[in-house]
């Protein structure tokens, strides 16, 4: 489906849009928005690709899930999943590149960015 | 995108069935937000019930000004006494008691009259917008394990006719993660309404279409969210509650493949309804990245001038002495001196 129809559905009308007073800015909620924010460009569910991390059920490594284009309409089947397993910062942050690169070159630096907040914000693991 | 793929049935248990059906070209029907936002305002106004102020409210009364030269405001008063209300306003929309500004009339319009067309179009747009897993996440439910998008199931579906074997095919069927979401979003309604018999707010659920009228409805009425319609008599306010496109569907089989004879195709105009064709798009390509990346538009640009701009570099003639010797020649006798002078 065409990203410019749907986001000119989606832009002001979504059930991730987040607006709040005195907040010039519109941050979106959805999984594959790596930038949390309501553009077409970082819009997770308009675009035909798109990145997510998130740790991982069990809490040890982190899941960097990419969408599978062909399988849009089929959600059960439309993510793949790679498993990052260092939580060290740096370690974390050249694989998702490595991952990421080959897929959508435009979302490297959102990914790494995400990624390193993510990590940050993890309680570490008492040793 | 006009191709229309094929679409896997799904057994009552969520499992692929060999059955597979040809999209209906209703799914390819232009998505107009703007136009089933207004329709679905026109058509709610449909059911509204009449309500007005009683035509003597604040009428009621024999007051009549005491006219000038009494020291009070010329409001009809009134008469009598052995009462507060005695020598009190009365009538107008200021006083207490008198009748409002402009008394609510029970032959305001209430109702609205859509075009037939214009129905159409909506219902159709709505449908598309249906088929679309992206509407169909930001409407709000909750798809990320669903098999396939539009989800068609079996007629066994339309043969149930217990609570239990509907519940129990949601769950199998991934579906029921939408119906919790309906359950945890129930609260009570803000206002007044509360005590008019309309207490409690929830969200909406998926949507089941049916082909053949059955015990269905009994099935699924009971579970909360969930609405059952029959393709053959589909409501707007239904498919695209609120005026937002993108509620979820399930479709039965027999449902699915009546959307074609009912909206017709790009070939064959619709059998149900008369004169009916479906919706074209302004634009049969509406994909702007691949318009500019096609073979026909980046042959007839011109490439892209990169200019490069390399930044000049300024260096110190103080701390360079080859620059400072370019640009006085003269250095070059003075650094000779001062090396001879320090040599001596």
């Amino acid at each position: 489906m065409s990203s410019d129809i749907v986001w000119q559905t989606i832009r002001n009308n979504s059930a991730f849009l987040k607006t709040r007073r005195n907040v010039p800015k519109r941050f979106s909620t959805e999984r594959f928005n790596l930038m949390a924010v309501n553009s077409q460009r970082y819009n997770g569910l308009v675009n035909k690709k798109g990145v997510h991390i998130q740790l991982s059920k069990d809490g040890k490594k982190v899941d960097v899930l990419t969408k599978i284009a062909k399988n849009e309409h089929l959600p059960q089947k439309s993510t793949r999943t790679v498993s990052i397993l260092s939580k060290n910062g740096r370690r974390a942050r050249n694989g998702v590149a490595n991952l990421v690169k080959t897929y959508k070159k435009r979302d490297i630096m959102p990914a790494q960015r995400f990624i390193s907040q993510l990590l940050r914000g993890t309680p570490k693991a008492k040793k | 995108m006009t191709a229309r793929p094929l679409v896997t049935v799904y057994s009552e248990k969520n499992e692929a069935t060999a059955s597979q059906i040809k999209l209906p070209a209703v799914f390819r029907a232009p998505i107009r937000p703007d136009v089933v936002s207004f329709i679905h305002d026109q058509i709610s106004k449909n059911k509204r019930q009449a309500r007005a102020v009683s035509t003597e409210a604040g009428k009621q009364s024999s007051a009549e000004s005491w006219g000038t030269g009494r020291a009070v405001a010329r409001i009809p008063r009134v008469r009598g006494g052995g009462t507060h209300r005695s020598g009190q306003g009365a009538f107008g929309n200021m006083c207490r008691g008198g009748h409002m500004f402009a008394p609510l009339k029970v032959w305001r319009r209430w109702h609205r009259r859509v075009n037939v067309a214009q129905r159409r179009y909506a219902i159709t747009s709505a449908i598309a917008a249906s088929g679309v897993p992206s509407l169909v996440q930001a409407r709000g439910h909750v798809v990320d394990n669903v098999a396939e998008i539009p989800f068609v199931v079996s007629d066994k579906v339309e043969g149930f006719r217990k609570t239990k074997e509907a519940v129990s095919f949601l769950r199998r069927s991934h579906l029921w993660a939408d119906v919790e979401k309906v359950y945890n979003s129930k609260r009570y309604r803000a206002g007044v309404g509360k005590m008019r018999n309309r207490r409690y707010k929830q969200k909406l659920g998926p949507l089941v279409i049916y082909g053949q009228d059955s015990a269905i409805a009994r099935a699924f009425r009971n579970i909360p969210g969930v609405d059952v319609l029959n393709v053959e008599r589909l409501n707007l306010l239904k498919v695209a509650p609120g005026g937002h496109l993108g509620r979820l569907i399930i479709w039965t089989e027999s449902a699915f493949k009546k959307l074609d004879a009912i909206y017709g195709t790009p070939s064959a105009p619709s059998e149900l309804k008369k004169g009916f064709v479906l919706p074209t798009a302004k634009m049969a390509n509406p994909d702007f990245s691949r318009i500019v990346r096609s073979e026909e538009v980046v042959n007839a640009v011109r490439r892209v001038r990169k200019v490069k701009v390399t930044p000049k570099v300024h260096h110190n003639p103080l701390k360079k002495f080859k620059l400072m010797a370019a640009l006085n020649p003269y250095a070059t006798v003075l650094r000779d001196a001062a090396h001879k002078k320090q040599k001596a």
